[in-house]
């Protein structure tokens, strides 16, 4: 197949990179980019394991081609921690009340959880559930990503504050 | 000094998983290597007759394996070891390995796939417990039968006559998938006549066992290694022999290293899954609800072949009689053969299946009888220093009434029973409903399962004062890693900075035997507690300070000291494999489950608003990971009772094997939950705790029948609890 050049930034940093137009984000993140925080846990967009920013909106890598990448800027997993490799405060939240367990759908979870606080999201639960509903756990039972979650709203709330 | 255990010490792996750093399978860097694959049967039974490989394809850079390059046997060690690594002729299942691929590029390795076709003489085959028994198929041994158990006690006979009234009915329950989020993933290479194997697993010694088989090696000609694991729940338990299997053949024959992915489909359609199982329930009562006599034939499918399946039949089996006394029992056991992937381990180990029948059974004889389920499960319950079916003579730990008042209390039982008759009154077309179930798990292997593993747990003792834990029990999002060190800083009475897990490498770790059967906490843990109480012992020190110079006095020159226990049998556990007589289970973990629901009359859709749940685990080592272990379970267990099914193709291959079709729990589906322990130390655990992982997963699905019923008066027999078979009772 006919390869096509795409330039993007991924966590803000310029890339140009030639493959194919049906490659997957996903692919592109972990293969050439090795950025392996994005997970694959389905391939068909069910799971939420991959999930990442595209120009500020929650996307599935894993069913988002090259074709749809030229001039977007992505954020992965990997440009959430803080600068020192450290974890955010919301990555913190999700550690201090027990939200990991195996921790595949973690960087799905915090990158959902980001969206929804980066857009002013509220502490009322069931709007939280929404906003995390694109993204399986199988191991927590959820209750302790909701607790994550809410804290790491106060959390922000309080560095707003400050 | 501070204790540790008891607190909410932070997983040692929560920063990298977070932040995305942590390395599961495939996200290990790796240096011109190969990709893998495994190209599997079209049909689901047949004679293999040839592989044919497109003439049109280029196959330049493929390396290819079949049954002819196994260097040792082609068979997979197991309990039963009956199931081959590559077909040689026989094929049994849809998707059942025949030939493996290699590539250097995943695309060309994917075409390579579509371009394999096989000459296969069709044979008809069978998918169902049902058609199984039958016999118009006969599949595999002489009658499809794999193996029968009994267990047996009192005069079944003189049970039924002495009872009022007789209830029988039939339950069923299908596939459920562990539904881990990270499927599999597998690495081999070799070196100097050794193989290594790195991956998602979790319990190396299983793989190292088999892979001496396939290869005919030696213990130290095999080293097998664990990756981060993305979640297991016993999916991870058998299979991974077999791709590991899969991978290693193909790194010897290429010379590569070669690592082997399953997508989400392939993962979903051959690996093992919960066995289905047909539940046969009779059981006597008289007029005031004392059970006189159960009889039971507990039918599980294994699967196309036998592998370990006996041993899920016999948790099955013998928790099968519930919480309950009873003077006389008999339960058949039988796994029967289908022509569907191997069933295996997942959480609760033929528990969930059996407990499915048995609590629904009671909730519906209450309902008959005119009785509250609670008192009927009350006037029932096993009582301390009580028997069971086994003979077993129980303690004074017998938990059941304290577990289940304890739950009912929580959830304001008389109240709520109120509000719901206000509710339903209220409303047309949502009706709720209140329903429970009681049961148990046994902590650790079946019988004398732990005799004959003896494993043998360690650390190793850094000059710097470090510890390092060494288990070959796996870390898969449990917190075992994390737990287990509590438990050896306690001993060692140092802060938790001081201890570590080591990594899992067989070729460092002893065999502590597998991380299954809720056994790592109670029984590993307590090896590793006597290891703690044998360093305080033999270096003998006060405080920090003095046990970092005497750390370094006892070293001398030696930069480390590694210092071991085996498993020691607590006493009076006797267990007679042959009869099913004695203790079954060195101690039993006790819980109870309340679960409110809602009914929807339209549309038969079940939403579930509260669940409570109270479980004996005796010490909680640490209470924030333990909680969460809890509530994930509840969540499994009610994804079992509502959504979870396989269903098949006309070709016998699983017509769901995805997540768009395959319905787990999403965050949309949870209850609020409310959780509780009950703590009473047990004597023979570290620190007192027993085992938690399975237990969880035991009680679900009869609390939501129960609650069903409870709300709609219908009775339901078959999982899922869907809203088209409760719409088929209702319209009938």
């Amino acid at each position: 197949m006919n390869k096509i050049k795409v330039s993007f930034k991924v966590n803000n940093k310029d890339y140009e990179i030639e493959t194919t137009p049906l490659r997957r984000l996903l692919d592109i993140l972990r293969e050439d980019l090795k950025l392996m925080g994005t997970k694959e846990g389905c391939g068909e967009g069910e799971c939420g394991a991959c999930s990442v920013l595209i120009d500020g909106e929650l996307s599935l890598a894993c069913i988002t081609p090259a074709t749809q990448l030229e001039g977007k800027e992505i954020l992965t997993i990997e440009g959430i921690s803080d600068k020192d490799g450290e974890p955010s405060y919301i990555q913190k939240a999700f550690i201090d009340k027990g939200a990991v367990q195996c921790g595949f759908c973690t960087p799905g979870f915090v990158m959902a959880t980001h969206k929804y606080i980066k857009d002013g999201g509220s502490n009322d639960e069931t709007k939280i559930k929404e906003a995390l509903s694109g993204n399986f756990c199988r191991c927590t039972g959820y209750a302790k990503i909701v607790d994550g979650v809410k804290e790491a709203i106060v959390r922000h709330n309080d560095k707003e504050a400050k | 000094m501070e204790k540790v255990v008891g607190k909410n010490i932070e997983r040692f792996d929560a920063k990298s998983k977070v932040t995305g750093t942590a390395l599961y399978a495939d996200d290990i860097p790796l240096n011109d290597f190969l990709y893998g694959a495994q190209v599997g049967s079209p049909v689901a039974r047949g004679i293999l007759k040839a592989i044919k490989k497109d003439p049109d394809f280029d196959w330049t850079g493929f390396t290819f394996v079949d049954y002819k390059d196994i260097p040792g046997k082609n068979e997979v060690e197991s309990v039963v070891w009956d199931m081959p690594f590559l077909v040689e002729s026989e094929i049994r299942y849809h998707g059942q390995a025949i030939l493996l691929l290699a590539h250097k590029n995943k695309e060309t390795l994917e075409e390579g796939i579509k371009r394999i076709s096989f000459d296969i003489e069709e044979l008809p085959y069978v998918t169902t417990i049902d058609e199984s028994l039958s016999k118009k198929i006969i599949m595999a041994r002489e009658d499809n039968v794999f193996r029968t158990k009994l267990l047996h006690r009192g005069d079944l006979e003189k049970g039924f006559k002495n009872a009022d009234f007789i209830f029988e009915n039939t339950y069923y329950t299908p596939h459920q998938e562990q539904a881990y989020i990270e499927p599999f993933a597998m690495t081999a290479h070799w070196e100097n006549n050794k193989v290594y194997i790195k991956g998602t697993m979790q319990c190396p010694y299983y793989i190292h066992g088999g892979l001496k088989v396939l290869f005919d090696k030696k213990d130290d000609e095999v080293i097998i290694a664990q990756s981060a694991v993305g979640g297991a729940f016993g999916g991870k338990e058998d299979y991974p022999t077999v791709i590991s299997g899969h991978a290693a053949l193909l790194s010897l024959k290429s010379g590569k290293t070669v690592k082997i992915i399953y997508d989400r489909d392939l993962d979903m359609n051959i690996t093992t899954k919960r066995h289905p199982s047909k539940s046969v329930v009779k059981i006597g009562v008289t007029k005031s609800g004392k059970i006189t006599a159960l009889d039971m034939d507990f039918i599980l499918d294994g699967g196309a072949y036998e592998t370990m399946s006996s041993v899920i039949l016999a948790r099955g089996m013998l928790h099968a009689f519930g919480p309950y006394e009873l003077a006389n029992v008999r339960i058949n056991g039988v796994i029967v053969a289908t022509n569907t992937p191997p069933n295996g381990a997942f959480r609760g180990f033929g528990a969930p299946q059996s407990f499915f029948a048995i609590e629904s059974q009671i909730d519906l004889i209450a309902q008959k009888l005119n009785m509250s389920p609670s008192e009927l499960r009350k006037l029932n319950f096993v009582k301390k220093n009580g028997t069971f079916p086994t003979g077993q003579l129980l303690g004074d730990d017998v938990l059941i009434t304290e577990v289940f008042e304890q739950m009912l209390n929580n959830a304001d039982y008389e109240n709520l029973q109120k509000e719901i008759a206000e509710f339903n009154k209220n409303n047309k077309t949502k009706k709720r409903g209140f329903g429970f179930s009681t049961f148990f798990h046994g902590a650790g292997f079946t019988g004398n399962g732990e005799v004959m593993v003896a494993s043998k747990a360690g650390v190793r003792l850094q000059k710097d004062g470090k510890v390092f834990v060494l288990v070959a029990n796996t870390e898969m999002g449990q917190g075992a890693h994390t737990v287990l060190p509590q438990i050896v800083a306690e001993a060692l009475e140092l802060p938790m900075d001081y201890v570590r897990t080591e990594k899992v490498d067989t070729s460092i770790v002893p065999n502590s035997g597998p991380t299954v059967a809720s056994r790592t906490t109670m029984i590993v843990g307590e090896i590793l507690r006597r290891v703690g109480k044998k360093i305080k012992k033999t270096l003998n020190y006060n405080n920090e300070s003095d046990y970092l110079e005497k750390v370094k006095a006892y070293l001398n020159n030696k930069d480390s000291e590694n210092f071991y226990e085996t498993y020691n049998k607590p006493p009076k556990i006797v267990w007679d494999d042959e009869n099913y007589r004695g203790d079954a289970y060195g101690t039993y973990a006790w819980a109870a489950y309340g679960v409110l629901t809602e009914v929807d009359t339209l549309s038969y859709d079940v939403k579930l608003i509260n669940a409570w749940s109270v479980f004996d685990i005796g010490k909680v080592i640490n209470p924030l990971l333990a909680s969460g272990q809890v509530e994930g379970g509840m969540i499994q267990s009610f994804g079992y009772a509502l959504t979870e099914n396989i269903v098949f193709d006309k070709k016998g291959k699983y017509w769901n094997a995805d997540f768009t079709n395959y319905i787990i729990p999403s965050i949309m589906d949870v209850p609020k939950m409310h959780i509780d322990f009950y703590n009473r130390e047990y004597e023979f655990g570290p620190y007192g705790a027993k085992g938690l992982g399975e237990l969880p997963m035991d009680g679900g699905a009869p609390a939501v029948n129960n609650a069903i019923r409870n709300a709609i008066g219908v009775d339901l027999f078959n999982l899922p609890l869907s809203p088209e078979q409760i719409m088929d009772k209702m319209e009938r």
